[in-house]
């Protein structure tokens, strides 16, 4: 069987978590995974500990050190994107091409782990919507829907 | 559903799905929803009216050609729908 005809899903089968992970454009301090731990064609889940250290702060209510809550979407976009590209033989890079419904319970502060997890909704040509969730232990932190396209997609609109 | 009821619901769908700045009543049955003119949907809103569709209406529409007979107005959409989807 030559490398056309290997169904994407076996190809990724054989790639481990930290490879998978490695397919994420997205270096430091732009990367908001640091660790995958399940993938597979319609949903992935991922750990992101939020350290005081980290490049990017604001401040809450409380004054104390927590992450945006867009930049948690990101990171969920991150990880939508991984699902996406990951099931195709070309791993393409998806784009974060818009954010629904988000609701943010409350901040998450530092030295918490956010437990990430994206679910497809539904996918459409080269574009797909996400039921993205953000959990700290069984509390939700934010939910959101994300809608995501392919490269190919942002090239043909032009 | 009568094929009016079902026009009423697909103009409400778009607009509170694509958070449009008319009115629902406002869309006209044969009105293109994308391409020039005066709604010019593009390739996110088509996403946001497949899921709608799916979800309020129970329709699949899973690829490209089929939309593109489909997603032309709310007269091809209700159409579509009423024929059993």
């Amino acid at each position: 069987m030559n490398s056309t005809t290997v169904p994407a899903h076996q190809k990724q089968a054989k790639r481990t978590l930290d490879q998978t992970l490695l397919l994420l454009p997205h270096a430091y301090p732009f990367r908001f995974l640091d660790r995958l731990i399940e993938i597979n064609e319609t949903s992935a889940k991922a750990v992101k500990t939020i350290s005081a250290n980290d490049f990017f702060h604001v401040k809450d209510n409380a004054s104390a050190s927590a992450l945006s809550p867009l930049l948690i979407a990101e990171a969920l976009a991150q990880l939508s994107g991984l699902v996406m590209a990951s099931s195709r033989e070309d791993y393409t890079s998806a784009y974060l091409a818009g954010i629904n419904n988000l609701e943010l319970k409350r901040m998450p502060r530092a030295g918490e782990s956010l437990h990430l997890q994206t679910e497809t909704i539904i996918t459409f040509e080269t574009m797909a919507k996400f039921l993205a969730k953000a959990t700290i232990g069984a509390e939700e932190i934010l939910e959101c829907e994300l809608t995501m396209a392919l490269n190919q997609a942002i090239k043909s609109r032009g | 559903m009568s094929s009016e009821e079902t026009k009423t619901k697909i103009k409400e769908m778009l607009a509170t799905r694509l958070k449009l700045t008319i009115k629902p009543e406002d869309i006209a049955d044969d009105e293109p929803l994308f391409g020039p003119g005066r709604l010019s949907f593009d390739s996110i809103d088509a996403l946001e009216i497949v899921v709608g569709l799916q979800k309020e209406f129970g329709c699949v529409i899973d690829n490209k050609d089929k939309a593109e007979k489909i997603l032309i107005s709310v007269n091809t959409i209700a159409e579509f729908i009423n024929n059993g989807a």
